[in-house]
């Protein structure tokens, strides 16, 4: 969890605010670092977390988690945090030689190239709300939904899935759903692109990690951009204008200042 | 304002507001259903993009009963297997119909998003449907009036678009620009003029608009940016003022007063003895001598 980011986006651990889909970009730099900004600070306010895990291993995010603080491994004994590792799971279904786990397995959709019930499944009976829970709200992650266009499934069937995500996670559950898609502009992939633009309609927050225009620097690491509002209705009106800060990003956390304010310059 | 009369008018026929993320013109669709419902018109939203809560935070609270809204967001491809909720089937005259069938003759229709609708039926279906709404089918007057989409143009291949475009007698293109909204209006007449203009738009906290051409925009812009205008200092001086300044002494002018002033010297002022010390050897010729330099 960054301190930083948090108050740039008026979030605090105490209240976590409810029934909001934010979506994650990057382009020309790596947008991780907001993946595990979320999980890390998610679990620390308390929510009850189902992560899909589609790029990376468990043991990376547990890594780098517990650099932020956070124990995942405790997190999953305890049952808060809901782990789907894809790389796994996406092996077993390709190499593994029992039928019936095919069966149960969530990404059995990539074999049958059937749509994302099973997926969804998965997610929505990892985050149900049941009795005797002390979690304060349901929240799915994504790291990171392209990922499975690359993996053979149609833009329209992934939509669909995230229709779905929000449809329950966020309006039924009043939880949160963050997701990354990966740079989509510079890898020219037309199927990305159409993802990142029908994600971008529906969410209420968009964090876009941009590396900078002039090249690698040491010091400043990219600009992070904030679209607020975009569909928000009623409160906010006329403040659709994106808010830019630079990043730097650090051993264990990340500093955010205004355009061309790096500690470096001044 | 072009814009205005058509929000204020209800202009009877197809309209669409047609946006790019990441700015949305969901709220100049939400300040159109306003207008229409405050002209007292039956309002029926068909939802596929937004939930029933969503939609409706930020409609003013009295105008809210009178919106009907149809739910095709909750469960649109049956997966839940739940309630029946609309889906991408219902996309029909006759279902529509149907649908309305219980409210009056005058309905404006609502299709939040057209995209959505595109995204999972054929083309050639939706535009037909799209037109027998319009213009009524096999005969019969459609009961709708009026029908608003919201259509995000950024998902869809450009002969889509142009389909759908050529379809609709109102399109709202929506950029934007700073704070603004910059719109291009085309409207096709009954008589098959067509109009086209160009505004600037913002939206009000309260779902009014507020318009202005371009061109008035860019003189509303030169005063806007006049840097003069909230000065905590004068620019310019008075006649008054330019006397004053120039009736004032500067105190490095040397006048016959001060000099006076300073060569007279006044009662009680101090005074200077000095008696050399008969020890004193003083050189007339080197002042300096005793220094130790």
């Amino acid at each position: 969890m960054f301190p930083e980011l948090n108050s740039l986006l008026g979030a605090g651990t105490d209240t976590v605010e409810r029934g909001k889909f934010t979506l994650l970009c990057d382009s020309k730099t790596d947008g991780s670092f907001l993946v595990h900004h979320f999980l890390s600070y998610y679990l620390r306010a308390g929510c009850r977390v189902c992560f899909v895990a589609l790029v990376q291993s468990f043991s990376h995010y547990s890594i780098v988690a517990q650099k932020l603080g956070v124990n995942l491994s405790s997190a999953k004994d305890e049952g808060q945090l809901v782990f789907l590792e894809g790389l796994r799971s996406y092996t077993d279904l390709l190499f593994g030689d029992n039928p019936e786990a095919e069966v149960t397995n969530p990404l059995c959709f990539l074999r049958a190239g059937s749509d994302l019930k099973p997926l969804y499944s998965f997610v929505s009976a990892a985050l149900a709300p049941s009795a005797g829970q002390s979690w304060k709200c349901p929240v799915l992650i994504l790291d990171d939904v392209s990922v499975l266009l690359s993996l053979g499934v149609p833009p329209l069937q992934l939509l669909d899935f995230m229709h779905y995500c929000r449809a329950t996670v966020c309006t039924q559950y009043q939880g949160n759903v963050v997701c990354l898609v990966h740079g989509a502009e510079e890898s020219g992939d037309e199927e990305k692109e159409l993802l990142r633009r029908s994600l971008s309609h529906q969410s209420q927050v968009i964090l876009w990690a941009e590396g900078l225009s002039s090249g690698f620097c040491k010091e400043v690491h990219g600009q992070l951009k904030i679209f607020r509002g975009a569909v928000s209705s009623g409160k906010k009106r006329g403040q659709t204008q994106p808010e830019i800060y630079q990043y730097k990003i650090q051993d264990k956390h990340v500093t955010f200042f205004a355009r061309g304010l790096s500690a470096a310059v001044l | 304002m072009m814009l205005e009369k058509l929000r204020n008018g209800g202009t009877p026929g197809v309209l669409l507001i047609s946006d790019a993320a990441p700015h949305s013109g969901r709220e100049l669709l939400h300040s159109f259903i306003v207008a229409a419902l405050e002209r007292g018109e039956q309002v029926h939203v068909l939802g596929y993009e937004r939930s029933q809560e969503d939609f409706l935070l930020g409609f003013p609270a009295p105008l809210v009963p009178r919106l009907n809204f149809h739910d095709g967001y909750s469960d649109p491809l049956q997966w839940l297997g739940g309630p029946h909720s609309l889906g991408p089937s219902d996309f029909t005259a006759e279902r529509i119909e149907a649908l309305l069938r219980d409210s009056g003759s005058a309905v404006t229709l609502v299709l939040d998003s057209l995209s959505w609708i595109l995204a999972h039926s054929p083309l050639p279906s939706v535009c037909h449907t799209l037109r027998e709404l319009s213009r009524g089918q096999k005969g019969t007057a459609s009961t709708v009036t009026r029908l608003l989409a919201l259509l995000h143009k950024d998902l869809h291949d450009p002969g889509a678009l142009r389909s759908v475009n050529l379809l609709a007698d109102t399109v709202i293109n929506m950029e934007r620009r700073g704070d603004w909204d910059r719109v291009t209006v085309t409207h096709r007449k009954k008589s098959r003029k067509v109009e086209t203009s160009e505004e600037m738009v913002r939206i009000r906290g309260d779902l009014s608009l507020e318009v202005f051409r371009e061109k008035e925009m860019e003189q509303r812009k030169g005063q806007e940016v006049d840097p003069t205008a909230n000065l905590t200092f004068n620019l310019r001086l008075s006649e008054a003022e330019r006397e004053v300044k120039d009736s004032a002494i500067l105190p490095f002018t040397f006048s016959d007063s001060k000099k006076s002033s300073l060569l007279q010297s006044g009662p009680g002022s101090a005074r200077v003895y000095y008696d050399p010390d008969p020890a004193d050897d003083v050189d007339e010729e080197d002042p300096d001598d005793d220094l130790d330099v």
